[in-house]
């Protein structure tokens, strides 16, 4: 398993998921290589990197080792999040300066024809749930479990609701979402102040009320994502269980003003670097930590 | 250069003024299509936010269109011809309701995005259906036509645009748009492919073999049929579209030709579902690059009449 954070003596050959640089090292790799493709989904790429490095950090995942729970990025945008820590913990770093180019492995959203690692393809919003209630079935008598990652925005699909519904009704203990609820989505309804503008309003009691074990947290807090993870994956949980983890929809603390620019955008010269800057020292402090 | 669904937003902004009857209905994309002023404000004064909901926006546009009111719905061709397509089916085409669906970002041209985002079957799945006028249209001018076109009939139609800017086309407006040549090998082309068509036209002109074209932007049957009249001694028609070979504007005029006519169709494979990259590099990959559409047309250019 990897080392956690309450693991001070685990191997220190292997980058250690929840040490805060490696989360600012993810960060920077997402950010230069969105922007040498020309731009990408720079807010919503990062607003899932710490609960991607938490499920990395305390779960064996299919995905990087070849065995093990299923990883699904519902929120196929995020994908470059993946790649970054895909290269930087899996068995094999990959090649992230060809994001989102012909012919690369790493497709603009999750391809696993061009990727086999990946567990699933994704791209069109709001089907996780639903491919995480058949892997979750099919892998139950093997003891794994299926993780899904949803933007709160998806959660806007209807698809979305009929799968938790029966996900609920075969009380699936091993299938475990967790929405990046960075509180946006590309357009919403900015231009009309007076409606609620949460892509989901009342998020934790709609979960609640179609039968999910339902937790709230931060979503940047690595150890209180662990203790998540560790809680509805134990032995006895029940489910399924959902955690609406709070998060915000920024690379770094400077990122793009305008709603739309904080969902998709090209970064101005300048704007990059004041973005690098911010994101600077974050070079891997672990021993033995794999060269790029 | 503008995306085509820039300009279409910019018609239906013109067309719009004074009427309370048009709204438009966005499934949250409407920043990538021209729906937003530079404040981040709908440029329409009825305009609904559905959210990232294809299914339910198309089912409020049909309840929208029975009280007499006129919708276009805005998102991306693969989201709304394939997500919605049962609410397109049973609540707008069964019903005959006047729901205009703007589908941008169709064709293979993606940019980044990958195969989710790529569309090369919608024709196909709106032509299936049936009763749906589709349009597929190349410039500024074929968007102006679209849109006066829809505002003055009432039925259904699904109007497919392509990611890329596009210029104007080098042919003059009208139903067909053609170069003035007619022969027995004509290339006939629709939407962002024409661009396409264009290039290949300009070189064999410079080669000294020049081919007879035309483009259109309504792919109605009587659209076809008209096509067909104008070259009565045509006998291979070589399509080029920017969809796969199965389901597009290809088999429509199959069904329609003639027996001594033959239609070669240029379009993408019928098992490729589109990935990142150029559209130019796409094309390169599966043969409808400048070089393969010039060595398509001069095979029966040079194989004379069948």
């Amino acid at each position: 398993m990897p080392n956690k954070p309450d693991h001070p003596s685990a191997a220190a050959e292997e980058p250690d998921p929840f040490a805060p640089a490696i989360a600012r090292h993810v960060r920077r790799l997402v950010l230069e290589s969105l922007h040498a493709n020309g731009g990408g989904h720079f807010g919503g790429c990062g607003s899932c990197v710490e609960l991607l490095l938490a499920l990395f950090g305390s779960r064996p995942l299919a995905c990087r080792e070849g065995e093990g729970d299923r990883l699904l990025l519902s929120k196929g945008h995020a994908s470059m999040t993946l790649y970054a820590i895909l290269s930087l913990l899996g068995a094999k770093p990959l090649p992230l300066e060809r994001f989102a180019s012909f012919g690369s492995p790493l497709q603009g959203h999750p391809d696993k024809n061009h990727l086999p690692a990946l567990d699933f393809s994704f791209g069109s919003l709001g089907q996780g749930v639903a491919a995480g209630i058949g892997m979750a079935l099919g892998v139950q008598s093997r003891g794994e479990h299926v993780w899904v990652v949803l933007g709160d925005g998806e959660c806007q699909e209807g698809m979305v609701w009929e799968s938790a519904m029966l996900a609920a009704r075969y009380r699936l203990s091993n299938l475990h979402v967790i929405v990046d609820a960075n509180g946006e989505q590309e357009c919403g309804w900015g231009h009309e102040p007076s409606f609620d503008q949460r892509p989901v309003p009342d998020d934790v009691a709609k979960w609640a009320a179609f039968g999910w074990r339902t937790s709230e947290r931060d979503g940047h807090d690595p150890s209180l994502l662990a203790q998540w993870i560790d809680e509805v994956a134990g032995p006895g949980a029940t489910g399924p269980s959902v955690l609406l983890a709070r998060t915000r929809k920024s690379l770094a603390p400077s990122g793009p003003a305008s709603r739309f620019r904080r969902h998709h955008t090209a970064l101005s010269s300048s704007e990059f670097e004041r973005m690098r800057e911010e994101l600077a020292h974050s070079e891997l402090s672990t021993a033995g930590a794999r060269s790029r | 250069m503008k995306r085509l669904g820039v300009h279409l937003a910019d018609a239906l902004v013109d067309a719009s003024a004074g009427r309370s009857d048009i709204w438009v209905i966005d499934g949250d994309l409407g920043d990538s299509y021209g729906l937003f002023d530079e404040e981040g404000r709908p440029r329409f004064s009825q305009f609904l936010q559905a959210g990232i909901a294809e299914q339910s926006m198309v089912a409020a546009a049909a309840g929208l269109a029975t009280t007499g009111k006129r919708p276009w719905v805005f998102s991306f061709s693969a989201f709304l011809c394939h997500r919605a397509a049962d609410q397109i089916r049973t609540c707008v085409a069964h019903q005959q309701l006047p729901v205009v669906l703007v589908g941008s970002h169709a064709g293979a041209a993606t940019g980044p995005n990958g195969s989710s985002h790529a569309s090369l079957g919608d024709l196909g799945v709106i032509g299936s259906i049936g009763g749906i006028a589709q349009w597929a249209p190349a410039d500024l001018l074929d968007v102006r036509a679209a849109v006066a076109d829809l505002l003055a009939t009432s039925h259904p139609a699904y109007i497919r645009l392509s990611r890329e800017p596009s210029a104007v086309l080098p042919l003059g407006p009208g139903p067909i748009r053609t170069n003035g040549l007619s022969g027995e090998v004509v290339l006939l082309s629709t939407g962002f492919a024409s661009h396409w068509a264009a290039e290949a036209v300009s070189e064999l002109s410079r080669r000294g073999h020049p081919v007879p074209w035309a483009h259109i932007a309504s792919l109605s049957v009587s659209m076809l049929r008209s096509f067909l009249e104008l070259h009565p001694r045509m006998s291979v028609a070589i399509v080029v579209e920017d969809h796969r070979v199965v389901g597009g504007l290809a088999d429509a005029l199959r069904r329609l030709a003639p027996p001594r006519l033959f239609v070669q169709g240029l379009g993408w494979p019928a098992g490729w579902h589109g990935e990142s990259g150029s559209i130019d590099e796409l094309r390169q990959a599966h043969g409808l690059d400048l070089a393969a559409l010039i060595r398509c047309i001069e095979y029966w250019q040079d194989r004379g009449p069948r």
